[in-house]
């Protein structure tokens, strides 16, 4: 019983880690082109916006919360960054710019759901719009072109070899997995995510805490929208439609818990991996696009079926 | 708090519909059951000849699709060259119950004229039938023709734009060409570009191999990243052949990111005439697009619409639009037209 146990806990712990092994392999017997340092940095640079993303979701969703409105913000502060560049060619100003105007939106969003006390879902289901309404106002439905070297945060390299958009991922990696395991407001996310009447009751300013975290996630936004603006090398009011569906995928398949109080920043990181490199398999194969979201939207419900499931064994387990 | 938060809503909402509800009673006259379509008609004509403005409502399919944000662009700027037409847009937003919505609202705002470029080409002949003979107001549909007997047609010349491109593509490639193709979305009007493509460059050159054909649903995110796999598995293709320029330019980002690509030993191409692929042909990168030039497309509106209200024209009719190919020897002259439209600075 207790091999049993152990055994079982291990297979759960690295079972994403497992299911991507399983898709290199998976890959590298489809496609000669897959296991290439070509095609794996593109698969890396290709998720490197939505990983991004996923981080800050997956630090709203360990905390009970969750933000509808990534991708708005996201475009809106890729695009104000990008009027920024062209007006001062700054890049450090234009960042701050980006990362301003989401600050604010999240100030906004965090506010919302702490003062007003609607549920996040709606509070961020409304920004969504207001903040979309907002790109479309300000940009007057054009793109802007020419970005000059803007694009330099997608196709630059670190010492040659790394590209730009992989190492901020990795980064903003590094950062949200300090952040939950080692400090003081990772311990508070975890609290209020995983009962927010106890954490109240032990001494934790529950509204604060929901407030830093949407705060700190649009500062993820923010970076991830410039990287997407980069990469598009024009400022496209349209962008990251529909980017806060990837995040979410990414934290869930990587273990985040919509219960709240759950999840790890190495989970969403092979989470995002494993989406990414799935549809790079597919699209490697030649598989049509509306047949890969048919097998993008299965691998999400079995992901999330998996791991209530395995939640309710480890349950019944303690239980016994 | 929550519970204010509601009661403020709801007092906001009931507000705002009875706001609506006192400026539909306002304008639309008690008597409006009874009256005859001729009546009505007499009666518009009376208004119009003493009325010194023409409203104009323009229902667009998307403000937030590059092509369609153009032809909305040009409807207003086409528009303000005639002092009593006033143009009020309606978005879409991609979704065809809006563009209903929106025409049942200008019939109940008692609109002139409804321009409107639908947003996919499925029946609407029974709503646009009534609202010309019994509302008596004329429509002229834009982009996407509409085969109802009553309303005016400017159409996207689909089959053309995919035939010219086809054209330039089959006396451009060399032989052998191994070429891949980006589709848009797979509906009906997409499909009449595809078979343009067809007649023009697959028929007549049989010796060009199609590597791969894929959607990337005209957009740009998804023709980049379609480019970056596929220039995995084929890195030595020669052409790429995109129904939109939207895609087209996702293209050429994914190849500029490959270190030393070779412009100018592929061929590419795009549909639209968009500014961005102005810039990718003047640059080198791209190699033609055609142009559907939503600019002429609104002035052939403008005007017609001009001359339907002002009685100049009663019989309903269709205008063909030209399809123009942008390749490196006339570029220059479309990005100045950009540019003076106020898309490029």
């Amino acid at each position: 019983m207790g091999l049993k146990k152990s055994n079982g806990k291990t297979v759960n712990k690295y079972a994403i880690h497992i299911v991507l092994l399983v898709l290199f392999i998976v890959g590298t017997l489809a496609s000669d082109s897959f296991l290439t340092v070509k095609n794996i940095s593109n698969v890396l640079r290709q998720v490197s916006v939505q990983c991004v993303l996923a981080f800050g979701m997956t630090l709203l969703i360990i905390g009970g919360m969750i933000d509808l409105s990534m991708g708005a913000v996201a475009a809106l502060s890729g695009f104000i960054a990008c009027s920024v560049y062209v007006l001062t060619n700054q890049m450090l100003l234009a960042l701050m710019a980006a990362i301003g105007v989401a600050l604010i939106c999240g100030l906004a969003n965090g506010i919302i759901v702490t003062y007003c006390k609607l549920p996040p879902f709606i509070a961020t289901m409304g920004m969504d719009l207001v903040v979309r309404g907002i790109v479309y106002i300000y940009s007057d439905g054009n793109p802007i072109y020419q970005i000059g070297d803007f694009n330099k945060l997608s196709t630059g390299y670190l010492f040659g070899v790394i590209p730009v958009p992989v190492v901020v991922m990795l980064t903003i990696f590094f950062i949200t997995l300090v952040l939950l395991r080692k400090t003081k407001i990772g311990r508070q996310i975890y609290a209020v995510g995983g009962n927010a009447e106890a954490a109240r009751a032990s001494g934790i300013n529950v509204g604060k805490t929901k407030i830093k975290t949407y705060l700190i996630s649009s500062c993820f936004v923010a970076i991830a929208g410039c990287l997407l603006m980069a990469r598009l090398n024009s400022a496209m009011p349209d962008a990251a439609n529909g980017y806060h569906a990837d995040a979410v995928a990414a934290a869930v398949i990587g273990g985040t818990a919509f219960s709240g109080g759950i999840g790890t920043a190495s989970g969403t990181l092979i989470g995002g991996l494993i989406v990414g490199v799935l549809g790079n398999i597919l699209d490697l194969a030649g598989v049509q696009s509306y047949i890969q979201q048919v097998i993008r939207g299965s691998i999400i419900i079995a992901a999330v079926a998996w791991d209530i499931g395995s939640k309710n064994r480890k349950v019944k387990v303690v239980r016994k | 708090m929550k519970r204010k938060i509601a009661w403020l809503m709801a007092v906001l909402m009931a507000g705002s519909l009875m706001a609506a509800g006192c400026s539909v009673a306002e304008q639309t006259p008690s008597s409006a059951a009874a009256e005859s379509a001729s009546a009505v008609q007499v009666e518009k004509e009376q208004v119009v000849a003493a009325q010194k403005t023409y409203r104009v409502a323009a229902i667009v399919k998307s403000q937030s699709e590059v092509w369609a944000s153009w032809l909305s662009k040009s409807l207003q700027n086409r528009a303000n060259d005639f002092a009593d037409m006033e143009i009020t847009l309606f978005d879409a937003q991609n979704d065809q119950t809006k563009t209903i919505q929106y025409i049942e609202t200008a019939v109940t705002k008692k609109y002139d004229l409804i321009i409107v470029q639908k947003v996919v080409a499925s029946d609407t002949n029974e709503l646009f039938q009534s609202v010309v003979n019994k509302e008596g107001i004329p429509i002229i549909a834009v982009n996407i023709p509409v085969d109802d007997g009553v309303s005016y047609n400017i159409p996207a010349p689909n089959y053309d734009l995919g035939y010219t491109i086809g054209q330039v593509a089959a006396e451009n490639l060399p032989e052998h060409a191994e070429i891949l193709i980006m589709r848009g979305k797979v509906v009906d009007v997409e499909q009449q570009r595809y078979n343009g493509l067809k007649a023009a460059l697959m028929d007549t050159r049989p010796d060009i191999t199609i590597l791969d054909e894929k959607v990337a649903n005209y957009s740009r995110e998804e023709g980049m990243k379609l480019m970056e796999n596929w220039l995995q598995v084929y890195p030595d293709f020669d052409g790429l052949i995109a129904l939109s320029d939207s895609m087209a330019i996702g293209g050429v980002e994914a190849c500029k990111a490959v270190a030393d690509f070779e412009f100018d030993k592929v061929q590419i191409y795009g549909v639209d005439g968009l500014a961005d692929s102005c810039l990718a042909i003047q640059d080198g990168k791209m190699t033609a697009t055609v142009l559907q030039d939503a600019d002429i497309m609104a002035k052939e509106a403008i005007e017609l619409g001009r001359k339907i209200l002002t009685g100049e024209i009663t019989e309903r009719q269709d205008i063909m639009i030209e399809t123009e190919v942008i390749d490196k020897r006339n570029v220059e002259q479309y990005i100045e037209k950009h540019k003076e439209n106020g898309i490029l600075e």
